[in-house]
């Protein structure tokens, strides 16, 4: 790796920019913040340029396992969990938790009190499965944490549940002065550097240790906690004396050993403890240990759960948006063909709207775009379920329409009086069959774009799982390989459901 | 914010928008050349006396067929390495998103075209040339579709017309949000509104020519 950045004259830093003040925005668009200043140090002392790429929450152990980065200063919680997909570099260089921020007339006092509730969070977060699994919390995972705020302040959710350190910088800024945080912190972690899993003892791995190291006994990590006018932290203080301190002969107490390793008691503690394996689990762990295949989505319970619920979900709301679907078509049909050029001009019109524009832009519109203001009209707005479900029957809808119109055109040209009604409506669909079913498992796949609002469908749960595990390829492969099913299955479904109507005496 | 604050606005960051549309276009185009060569190869093999070949090429059309697009681009997004070096020299090439992006798309090309190049190259052997004429029109709504479908690439990081709608949001007022999503909306139907006319005109007259000879009726 050391090689290839030399190589390059460049190393690639995956750094955040919405977690203020660690790392954001200026107001010409360039990166600024704690971290970035640590990236940019990192590249002087190689003597190389730096590339900020800009990661989140949910992509950046992707972005490091792809080589897009090599190396994160992201805001990564150090957990026994990342540190076996990603190499931690020791020492840490901050420490921080978790908490909630809530509108400022929610009034909560326990974290028990929100068991059960809405709660927003931004996918990939290492506290989202333990606050989950404990305080039974009914997680909306955003992909963003500008979606997930935009969802709090909307009323989506009670409370948004993320880093302490982020939210105290949230709370800094104008539009979110008047939010509080109710609760105190906690799963307080610290945070390291991360470098590819292969990269363990490498060179790299060295350099960018002693890096870090150098940072506490100098001060500067202190120096620039004060810099971004951070509330100070009592682990940067106890670290700076720590690894500042001398033994007797000169020698750093902070020193590596034989084997390269820092000494014990300056290292993270939070790794002594091993997770509790049960008989299953231990079993999906010597699979992956032999293969390096990481079924974590069949051994692993929580894993296992969550994609079932994907699953669910997304049947669920594909059987209703086919059905939504063929209902709009056939209202829109008739409306179409009504006498009264308004009621068919409007029904037109809001089918080319439907057609001609992206369900994921209509979906923004209406969940954050239409919600907000319903939320300021009324007081509450749709849920993303019902918001998936309306754009996908309006883009899907508007198409199913347009075949139904063309059948019954056809149909006109033998039968002057001929309109789509219910009596007609077997002849239609079933001259319309081809394109009618296309769109319907159009649609079905089209479900996965829900995931953009955090839908808990296949595709969410799936992305959730692979930033969790860092198994990519195993739950791309699986996604896909449900999907095949699913259609397969679907698509034999539509085909009985014209068979009976073929059967029932429709066609001529 | 006043109504003519709203559109001054949305003036100031047309020429961003519009860029980012150009992305979505230029995307577009990539996938539909991509997906228009895999599925011709597609069709050959499905139209192949050789009864393996022609069953090879059904699984994979129904396997592309099958799978969701966004699937698709986050499988590219996901899988595919961001920078490689050239075979064979030591020069490190990066592979950009938004080339993921535009390879994924082509794949639900291929699911979309493969049926109606079948149709075509069938009414060209039989010597039906306007008849095989008629892939024209569905093969550029085809295109006009993938337009729409290739906003789904701002999930992954692309910088089209939705992920610009997001960064215009973001660095002016959440007010803004529906004048600015409405303006996105409208370039899209802009465009693919007025082309889909033409298409349906020129299918019409292709049609229309086709009865005229008595190749179909009507």
């Amino acid at each position: 790796m050391l090689e290839l950045i030399r190589a390059r004259g460049a190393i690639n830093v995956g750094i955040k920019t919405d977690f203020v003040p660690f790392g954001s925005l200026d107001a010409s668009g360039k990166p600024e913040g704690f971290e970035i200043d640590l990236a940019n140090d990192i590249g002087k002392r190689l003597g190389v340029k730096v590339n900020l790429l800009v990661v989140s929450t949910d992509n950046r152990f992707q972005k490091l396992e792809q080589g897009a980065v090599d190396v994160l200063i992201a805001t990564i919680g150090d957990t026994a969990a990342r540190r076996q997909v990603a190499t931690a570099i020791e020492p840490n260089y901050m420490s921080s938790g978790v908490t909630i921020m809530t509108k400022p007339d929610k009034r909560i006092e326990t974290w028990s009190a929100i068991r059960g509730q809405k709660v927003c969070a931004t996918q990939g977060s290492y506290f989202n499965r333990p606050m989950q699994e404990r305080y039974l919390l009914d997680l909306q995972l955003y992909r963003s944490t500008r979606d997930a705020l935009l969802a709090l302040s909307e009323g989506k959710c009670v409370a948004y549940l993320y880093s302490s350190a982020a939210i105290e910088g949230f709370l800094r800024k104008p539009e979110w002065a008047d939010y509080k945080i109710p609760l105190p912190v906690g799963l307080v972690v610290q945070w390291a550097m991360m470098i590819a899993m292969d990269e363990h003892g490498s060179e790299f791995e060295m350099i960018l240790s002693d890096i870090s190291a150098d940072w506490h006994r100098t001060g500067y990590l202190v120096a620039t906690e004060k810099k971004w006018g951070l509330i100070p932290t009592d682990y940067l203080a106890s670290t700076q004396k720590l690894w500042s301190q001398t033994e007797a002969n000169g020698d750093f107490v902070c020193r590596r050993g034989s084997d390269n390793q820092w000494t014990a008691r300056c290292r993270n503690a939070s790794f002594v403890t091993a997770e509790d394996e049960s008989g299953f689990r231990r079993l999906g762990l010597k699979l992956r240990e032999l293969s390096g295949i990481n079924l974590s989505v069949v051994f692993d319970e929580y894993d296992r759960y969550r994609f079932l619920v994907g699953i669910a979900y997304t049947l669920g709301l594909s059987i209703a948006a086919m059905i939504g679907t063929l209902c709009l078509a056939y209202f829109g049909c008739k409306a179409a063909q009504s006498d009264s050029r308004i009621v068919s001009g409007i029904a037109k019109g809001i089918a080319t709207y439907g057609r001609m524009t992206p369900p994921l832009l209509q979906m923004y519109m209406l969940f954050f775009g239409v919600g907000a203001i319903l939320v300021s009209l009324i007081g509450f707005s749709f849920p993303a379920f019902l918001v998936a479900l309306i754009c996908l029957c309006l883009n899907s809808g508007a198409a199913a329409m347009f075949a139904m119109l063309d059948a019954s055109a056809v149909m006109q040209r033998q039968d002057a009086q001929h309109r789509l009604s219910r009596q007609t409506l077997k002849k239609v669909a079933l001259l319309a069959q081809a394109p009618l079913k296309g769109v319907l498992i159009n649609v079905v796949k089209q479900t996965m774009i829900a995931s953009a609002i955090a839908v808990p469908e296949v595709l969410s749960m799936t992305t959730a799982i692979l930033a969790d595990q860092g198994n990519i390829l195993v739950m791309m492969n699986i996604l896909l390989l449900s999907f095949l099913l699913l259609i397969s299955l679907i698509s034999s479904l539509i085909d009985r459901v014209f068979n009976d109507l073929r059967q029932s005496g429709g066609a001529s | 914010m006043t109504n003519q604050e709203i559109v001054e606005h949305l003036i100031t960051w047309s020429p961003f928008m519009f860029g980012g549309f150009g992305m979505n276009i230029l995307i577009s185009m990539i996938a539909v050349t991509l997906g228009t060569l895999f599925a011709w190869l597609f069709a050959l093999a499905c139209l192949s006396d050789s009864p393996r070949l022609s069953r090879f090429g059904k699984l994979l059309t129904s396997f592309f067929r099958n799978i969701p697009t966004l699937a698709f681009v986050f499988y590219a997004a996901l899988v595919i390495p961001n920078e490689f070096y050239l075979p064979g020299t030591k020069d490190l090439v990066a592979f950009p998103t938004w080339l993921k992006a535009a390879i994924a798309l082509s794949a639900g090309q291929i699911g979309l075209q493969v049926d109606q190049f079948v149709a075509a190259i069938g009414a060209w052997r039989r010597q039906a040339h306007d008849e095989a004429m008629l892939v024209l029109p569905n093969w550029f709504m085809g295109f006009l579709m993938t337009v729409l479908a290739s906003s789904a690439s701002s999930l992954v990081g692309v910088g089209e017309l939705v992920s610009r709608s997001n960064t215009v949001i973001n660095v002016s007022s959440t007010h803004l949000m529906v004048p600015v999503y409405l303006y996105a909306s409208l370039i899209f139907i802009g465009f693919c509104l007025p082309m889909s006319w033409l298409v349906l005109a020129f299918k019409k007259r292709l049609i229309g020519k086709l009865v005229a000879r008595g190749v179909v009726s009507r």
